[in-house]
């Protein structure tokens, strides 16, 4: 084993931290940070467009913006803040040293350089196409060569995480098997193996179609590849959530889970099945076979779907358990009561469980079916719902997470512990508000991805039923409250990092 | 802890507790999975399960045959059709309009064809809220048996350029 | 505590199972490399093609 001079000891947990580590866990957070701000903006310009009563901005620049706007949430904000979690997993949790560290930092460069080319063709006006690029639709072939090599420098990435559990197992560095956070993780990184060859597969002939050397892309076949990297993508984040929740559940309160066989099985069952939840967006689709449909979204996906309930129930249950064995017992929620809800960990663990399981994760199953599916396709339904999972799920897990990892890994104390307290709060809530008021809209007929829902430029006349504006308008206002919490994040994160005082 | 490695054997029995909620996980999620085929099979609103893939420039020729046999008049300049029960009726979308304006008759059975000229479109009726992807290349076959007299829209809901929110069509049902 | 002197508790093959990476990366990639792409390409390859 080596420690010395590259290795410090963590004067909290007692771990041993590689410094390459260390530094390469703070670049990829920090940077994660800068794209939830840069997708921040754009929610806020966005959702003030959709409002009616505002209505901000002109179409092209709505359409653009919303481009924007997912690319930095989906993609560099979460990808980014996942590699930096990876590297914790499995260098710190494991007291490793991080496999190749020159190479992690070719790989950030490529994700930095890929996201960055990324966003300048998106607000050259050069890749109004969406976060989905849907074939015809073209974009600049500069557009997708960044996404290829932001793609490619996010599987190095997880190949020097895999490499590091390697490392950690033959230098014996741990005993017996990884913790479950690293487990989780590791689920994560197979996914995103998936995830990325899907992404390869389909955005490397469409970078060649763009450029005129292939002639033609099927959007059938576009669609069910693309979703193979899109969706998956958002199983990539379901598992690192969970693991940021067992993770959280550990550091707030102790928690330790009741039976590490359950746990992990649940996540062997993510590794094999989650994926085929990419189906989902295909259940509308002419050519696929109801067969296909069938399979994908209820048998298999279903395994997935118990491992959920899995962890549904033993995540809170450790909690419990923790609690009372501190000596909460008093009736039958005194140990909730008295948990401490002034951590932000604590908090947005318990906030991101709820809204992930209730409004998003609920709410996808069920429009996962071919007759839901025909309702909610393309309606407001859908994005309501993944709001609810992806931002009221991963994203506060990962603001809650934030929320300990800066501070130990930085050695900086964190800077505005009264904001960060309520933060998880301001933003649950708000998010809460948003996904309620989507889905409502959505199952009224609000579309998504739509400049004018007034249709006042439209050949034939058409409005929506006037209870549709309600629930617009508390999506907005929940929005608002939402980017006022995502800001009050970013402020604690950045004047932590700028500002914190040195720890030991 | 999660974040420490656990005993040397973990691989143990669960808690009688988790065993119950497991068991209960696990028949909902056999109920669910017996509901999706079955649903498929009872249901009377599935997608379209007759695969067929056209160009676009043969799809368009098809919808023109279609519309010059049973064009009944015009509105706003697309045209008005009235196709007899069963017949192979035609949708185009294109940007950014539904053509033609389709004239049905509650009770009657029909097969739709919905197909693209250019990019990717989203048909959604409203104000039933059903919804279909429709891609050029692919002709999506629905067969449809109207059951409400009255006038319906079309919106799109795929993003198909800066006009996409002006993209309206209708249905009417006599 | 542990018997490391005489006879260790043997470690259950599920338990092996789960530690080995390797062979969760390989049904990871595998399973919904088949079941999702494989067939869907395979029927989007077979689909019936209009011809006049």
């Amino acid at each position: 084993m080596e420690y010395g001079k590259d290795f410090r000891t963590c004067s909290v947990t007692g771990l041993k931290v590689h410094l390459p580590a260390q530094n390469l866990i703070t670049i990829n957070a920090v940077t994660s940070v800068v794209f939830l701000l840069v997708g921040g903006l754009m929610a806020l310009l966005i959702l003030l467009t959709r409002w009616p009563a505002v209505h901000l901005l002109p179409a092209d620049l709505f359409y653009r913006f919303l481009t924007l706007h997912a690319i930095a949430m989906l993609v560099a904000w979460i990808i980014f803040f996942e590699i930096a979690g990876l590297y914790f997993g499995a260098a710190v949790l494991l007291n490793s040293r991080l496999a190749a560290p020159k190479t992690a930092w070719l790989a950030y460069l490529l994700m930095l350089g890929g996201a960055a080319m990324v966003a300048v063709e998106i607000l050259r006006g050069r890749a109004d196409v969406m976060f989905t690029s849907y074939v015809p639709l073209q974009a600049s072939p500069a557009y997708y060569l960044g996404v290829i090599l932001f793609a490619v420098g996010a599987l190095i990435g997880c190949g020097v995480f895999f490499g590091t559990i390697v490392i950690a197992r033959s230098e014996k560095t741990y005993t017996g098997s990884i913790p479950l956070v690293t487990f989780g993780l590791m689920a994560a990184a197979i996914i995103a193996v998936f995830t990325l060859a899907c992404g390869a597969i389909i955005y490397i002939p469409t970078f060649l179609w763009s450029i005129g050397i292939i002639s033609h892309i099927d959007p059938g076949i576009y669609r069910l590849v693309f979703w193979g990297f899109g969706h998956a993508s958002q199983q990539i984040n379901v598992c690192a959530m969970v693991a940021c929740w067992y993770l959280l559940g550990a550091l707030t309160v102790g928690a330790k889970p009741l039976n590490e066989k359950i746990c992990r099985s649940a996540f062997v069952l993510y590794i094999l099945f989650i994926n085929l939840a990419s189906e989902h967006h295909l259940l509308t689709d002419p050519t696929l076979s109801s067969a296909h449909k069938v399979a994908n979204t209820s048998y298999f996906m279903y395994a997935a779907v118990l491992a959920s309930l899995i962890h549904a129930m033993a995540i809170p249950a450790a909690v419990e358990v923790a609690q009372r064995k501190k000596g909460f017992t008093r009736g039958l929620f005194e140990w909730l009561v008295k948990a401490p809800w002034k951590e932000p960990g604590f908090s947005a663990l318990i906030f991101s469980l709820l809204m992930f399981g209730f409004l998003g994760g609920i709410t996808g199953v069920v429009i996962g079916t071919e007759q839901i599916s025909i309702r909610a396709h393309n309606t407001w339904m859908i994005t309501g719902h993944f709001h609810g999972t992806v931002v009221g799920g991963t994203t506060l897990a990962f603001m809650g997470t934030a929320y300990y990892l800066i501070p130990l890994i930085t050695r900086k104390q964190l800077v505005g512990k009264s904001l960060a307290s309520i933060q998880p709060f301001v933003f649950g809530i708000g998010i809460t508000l948003l996904s309620v008021g989507m889905m409502t809209a959505g199952t009224l007929g609000v579309p998504r991805r739509h400049w004018d829902i007034t249709f006042a430029d439209s050949l034939f006349p058409f409005s929506f039923d006037p209870s549709v504006l309600m629930f617009v308008s508390l999506a907005a206002v929940g929005g608002i409250l939402a980017a006022v919490g995502g800001a009050m994040f970013v402020g604690v994160s950045v004047s932590t990092l700028l500002f914190g005082k040195k720890m030991a | 802890m999660a974040i420490t490695s656990p005993e040397r054997v973990w691989w143990k029995p669960a808690d009688k507790q988790e065993k119950t909620w497991i068991t209960i996980a696990i028949i909902w999620c056999v109920i669910l999975t017996i509901m999706m085929p079955l649903m498929h099979i009872i249901g009377k609103q599935n997608p379209s399960s007759e695969p067929l893939k056209i160009s676009p420039m043969n799809f368009g020729k098809l919808a023109n045959e279609f519309i010059d046999k049973y064009k009944v008049g015009e509105e706003q300049g697309i045209p008005v059709v009235h196709p007899p029960e069963g017949s192979d009726v035609y949708l185009v979308g294109r940007i950014w309009s539904w053509s033609p304006i389709l004239e049905l008759e509650a009770g009657k059975r029909y097969k739709l064809h919905i197909s693209s000229m250019d990019l990717m479109h989203g048909f959604s009726l409203q104000p039933l809220v059903t919804n279909f992807q429709i891609l050029p290349g692919h002709d999506n076959i629905l067969n449809i048996t109207p059951t409400t007299p009255g006038v319906y829209h079309i919106i799109c809901n795929e993003f198909c350029g800066i006009g996409h929110h002006t993209m309206v069509g209708k249905i009417i049902v006599k | 505590m542990e018997k490391e002197k005489q006879g260790e508790e043997k470690i259950p093959t599920w338990q092996l199972f789960f530690d080995d990476f390797f062979l969760l990366f390989l049904l990871g990639i595998t399973v919904p490399t088949i079941i999702y792409l494989v067939w869907g390409l395979f029927e989007f390859a077979n689909a019936p093609i209009y011809s006049p």
